[in-house]
């Protein structure tokens, strides 16, 4: 079973403010991807120009967007059409996300940044680990990138590649299938993006998870499995 | 001499009921009659001076419930008493406090006491109190105020006055326990009966006198003086200071003025005064004003004895 | 969602300053409206309970509230003194129990209290240590005046001179301490009380010298006549008065004509209080007898109305206060979009997000709120306190 797929999906974008999720301001333009699939523990380099609708592609595969038409079915799971809070717990324990701009929470420590998708969770959910084990997960992971000493400094007190490094730890914290980074190299310098892309991959690599991630670095794009243009995706689609 | 060991088994008795029945008074190290503040459920009552104090004894009588009277021990004239702080304690928790007045008890411009329970006994003859014409006083500055000596004040030598302060006394025991107004009546009637009869004895004993002056060694006397119409003087001698030269000459003038034979006494002078005396053909005769708690007999045995000393030296 | 109100917690816990300057702002906003009330409630309890306690005072015609202030209180200027022969008078009436004062003088900046023993039966007040009155010159002093000038039975204290350069005006007396009075939670805890005839020596009506008939005293005689002697002004005065002295202490003038703060008096029943009342109604009287609990309630008719406005000026500040609060709450929420948009793309729900929001108000507040209310119970505790504090600046 793949682990995305997209089947003529199209999308609006609506106003300003809900086109706040990808580059693209301009009300109307209709996103289409004819076909995409991934297959599980695949990872895609996304390219495309500036505006072309990668983030939103992410978003729709993350389910943070719903397409007007067609159908995206991640791990399985029809995630078009799906209620909010079905789609938000999916998101939360089935996808580990990586943004640009790192987006820690300044006021909790390293720790408990990557501790958050734990704290979002629903307290009914049957699926929850305990606060220790979380705590111990967590701990581990930050370990496995050099920060086990750090974890309760504030992410102020970190450079931009450890923020990033926490970063990948708290996309990681549930295992998920599926981890999307946008652009994650896009505020670091050379020695970073090596660093943090060696990062993501070795993390999918060792939860063979699939991982999608937006980049416009060439440098890094033989790493990956697929590179894959976004602009062909309303052409020809895309499948391995 | 029966008579007199009749008295001193009385007082004893007396002492005896006293020590029986204030089972709180007890000798302080000082020497001073202490009174504990235990509450003994009978009203007490401290009187300033001795006449006061026999006076309230006699009338308070002595029943179990019969108001408490002390009298603080005082070594010298009660009338230059300056009470200690242990003495001022007993007289703030005293129900009852018998002054005899006429600006008798100096003290009281200086100690704090409620007013309330003050009794001046001479307050009923204010109007009747010897005002005294020889008195030193002063002032501060040309135009400052005096500072009055003000009355004499050894009222009770008068038995008729004597008399007025047993029957104020009275009243006041009355106040203090008015369940016991019956007993006090009658105890004061004794007691103004004895005070009659020494009255008549003393003018009798006076009357041998005429208009022939007496010397009185201290100004002490006004009242008796008054009571009797004598015609006396005052000296401002002390019984155990030997007058000096000068003093004797002031005595001389005087004696030419007034030739009297016979010299009043508060206490025993000294031999050799009293022999200068004799040799000016001025006999001592020793008048005690009983202002103090005598060692041994009372009130009236003093009087009594005045009496007889006075008699003696007329006759 | 409980992760949300530890999330919230944190974040409040990053901002202190923040949080503190709010919950300040808050806590000022609940507490000052209550306090002000509170205070002013328990301290015209303690001001009504003192004067209803006082049935009637007597003083010389004037200002009512400065003599009625003065006599319980102990404060404020002075009022025009009456003379010892009212007290006289009025005790001849036989219609009460009469106490006297004397507040002229003060020592240490604790006021002096001349009176008589009456005083401290009428106030029921007790002794802690040491014992009552017994002469002049000695004095009982008030708990917090004990604590504060840090005596005790045996030490000593001196009135405060009026004038150090006027050679007739008022010299300082040297007074020992005999007894502390156990607290009173009134103004009497502040006082020290003397024997009112040693105000009267303090103010000179009265003095101890050397005796002026004694050979020794004749440097300090301007002259001798007719039995009188007078003084002149080199004869040394006692500073203070003890058992060896007490006798060389005498006064000079008519002591009917000393003079009295006040006169408190105690009639027994109605009756007789309607006919002191009446004995001093008249205007044309160089006296006035009045029932402090009456000029009391005049007096805090006034301080409640201006109460009011107070705390009607606080509620505006505290609208204001509301105001600029929300002002900033929103600029804090605007302030963190970029956090939310973080967290819903992870998953939380708009209700999650909502309720970290809300856990930011509701620490707040309710720390606000807890925080105030500490502040108003201690109030009430120590509001007498406060008062005296007041009362003594």
């Amino acid at each position: 079973m793949p682990m995305i797929e997209m089947k003529e999906v199209s999308f609006r974008y609506k106003s300003a403010a809900a086109s706040a999720f990808s580059a693209k301001e301009n009300s109307g333009f209709v996103m289409r991807i004819r076909s995409l699939k991934v297959l599980r523990g695949e990872r895609i380099a996304l390219v495309g120009p500036s505006g072309s609708g990668k983030t939103t592609l992410l978003s729709l595969v993350a389910g943070i967007l719903q397409p007007d038409f067609g159908t995206v079915r991640v791990d399985g799971q029809e995630i078009s059409g799906l209620g909010d809070s079905l789609v938000r717990q999916f998101r939360i324990s089935r996808v580990g996300q990586v943004f640009q701009s790192f987006e820690l929470l300044d006021y909790l420590s390293i720790l408990e940044n990557v501790m958050l998708p734990w704290y979002l969770r629903r307290d009914s959910s049957n699926t929850v680990m305990s606060k220790a084990n979380c705590r111990r997960r967590a701990q581990a992971l930050l370990a496995d990138v050099g920060l086990a000493a750090r974890i309760n400094d504030q992410p102020g007190h970190l450079s931009q590649g450890e923020q990033q490094r926490v970063a990948v730890c708290r996309a990681m914290l549930n295992h998920p299938p599926l981890i999307l980074a946008d652009e994650p190299t896009g505020n670091l310098d050379q020695d970073n993006k090596q660093t943090v892309v060696d990062l993501l991959l070795q993390q999918a690599r060792r939860h063979d998870s699939t991982l999608l991630m937006v980049t416009h670095d060439q440098s890094l794009l033989d790493r990956f499995d697929s590179i894959v243009d976004i602009c062909s995706l309303s052409r020809e689609g895309f499948q391995r | 001499m029966t008579r007199e060991l009749y008295m001193r088994l009385f007082i004893g008795l007396l002492c005896g009921l006293l020590l029986a029945t204030c089972g709180d008074i007890e000798q302080g190290q000082s020497g001073v009659e202490q009174i504990s503040l235990v509450n003994t459920g009978r009203p007490l009552v401290v009187a300033s001076n001795y006449p006061l104090f026999y006076f309230a004894r006699q009338i308070a009588g002595d029943s179990a419930d019969a108001p408490q009277i002390v009298f603080p021990e005082i070594p010298d004239d009660p009338a230059f008493w300056i009470p200690s702080s242990d003495q001022i304690l007993l007289l703030q928790s005293a129900d009852l406090i018998l002054l005899n007045g006429a600006g008798y008890e100096s003290w009281l411009d200086w100690v704090t006491l409620n007013r309330k329970y003050l009794f001046d006994t001479s307050a009923g003859f204010a109007n009747n109190l010897i005002e005294l014409d020889e008195s030193l006083t002063h002032q501060h500055g040309p135009s400052g105020e005096h500072a009055h000596q003000g009355v004499a004040f050894t009222t009770w030598l008068d038995p008729s006055l004597a008399k007025e302060q047993a029957d104020a006394v009275a009243n006041a025991l009355q106040r203090l326990a008015p369940n016991q107004t019956e007993t006090f009546r009658n105890n004061l009637s004794a007691l103004q009966a004895r005070l009659d009869k020494i009255d008549s004895e003393l003018a009798d004993a006076f009357a041998v006198l005429g208009e022939q002056p007496i010397l009185f060694s201290h100004p002490v006397y006004q009242y008796l003086q008054r009571r009797y119409g004598l015609n006396g003087v005052s000296l401002h001698w002390e019984p155990d200071v030997e007058p000096g030269t000068g003093a004797w000459i002031e005595f001389q003038k005087l004696l030419r003025q007034y030739p009297a034979t016979i010299m009043l006494w508060e206490a025993e002078p000294l031999p050799v005064t009293a022999a200068r005396l004799s040799q000016q053909g001025v006999r001592s005769v020793v008048f005690q004003t009983a202002s103090n708690r005598p060692d041994q007999s009372d009130y009236f045995e003093i009087l009594s004895n005045n009496v007889k000393q006075l008699s003696k030296a007329l006759n | 969602m409980s992760g949300a109100w530890y999330l919230g917690w944190r974040y409040l816990a990053f901002h202190k300053i923040k949080c503190a300057t709010l919950m300040a702002s808050i806590t000022l906003m609940l507490f000052l409206p209550a306090a002000t009330r509170v205070l002013v409630s328990d301290s015209a309890a303690a001001l009504t309970a003192r004067a209803n306690n006082t049935p009637l005072l007597l003083g010389a015609a004037g200002s009512r509230l400065e003599l009625v202030l003065n006599s319980l209180y102990f404060q404020t200027g002075q009022p025009a003194a009456v003379s010892n022969k009212t007290l006289e008078q009025v005790q001849a009436t036989g219609l009460g129990e009469f106490i006297p004062l004397n507040t002229r003088f003060q020592s240490l900046g604790h006021p002096i209290v001349g009176t008589t023993l009456d005083y401290f039966a009428f106030r029921g007040l007790k002794l802690a240590e040491g014992r009552q009155l017994g002469m002049l010159g000695e004095c009982v002093i008030g708990a917090a005046a004990a604590v504060q000038q840090d005596i005790g039975i045996g030490d000593y204290l001196v009135s405060s001179p009026e004038t150090v350069f006027d050679i007739a005006g008022v010299y300082p007396l040297k007074m020992t301490v005999v007894g502390v009075l156990e607290p009173s939670g009134s103004a009497d805890d502040d006082a020290i009380f003397v024997d009112i005839r040693t105000t009267w020596i303090i103010q000179g009506l009265g003095h101890g010298h050397q005796d002026l008939s004694r050979p020794e005293a004749r440097a300090a005689i301007l002259n001798r006549k007719e039995g009188v002697i007078t003084a002149n002004a080199a004869v040394s005065q006692h500073t203070e008065i003890s058992a060896h002295n007490i006798a060389d202490f005498h006064f000079h003038g008519n002591s009917s004509d000393f003079p009295l703060t006040s006169i408190i008096a105690v009639p027994p029943d109605e009756k007789s209080a309607t006919l002191l009342r009446g004995r001093y109604l008249s205007d044309e009287q160089d006296l006035q007898l009045l029932v402090p609990s009456t000029v009391l309630d005049e007096l805090l008719e006034t301080v409640f109305t201006v109460q009011n406005y107070v705390v009607l000026g606080l509620a505006m500040l505290g609208l204001a206060t509301v105001a600029v609060i929300i002002l900033v709450f929103m600029l804090s929420q605007q302030l963190r979009r970029g956090e939310f948009h973080t967290l819903s793309r992870i998953g939380a729900s708009r209700t999650y997000i909502g309720l970290l929001v809300a856990s930011e108000l509701v620490f707040i507040f309710v720390g606000s709120t807890l925080l105030a209310t500490l502040l108003i119970l201690g109030m009430k505790q120590y509001a007498l306190q406060i008062l005296q504090g007041f009362l003594t600046l």
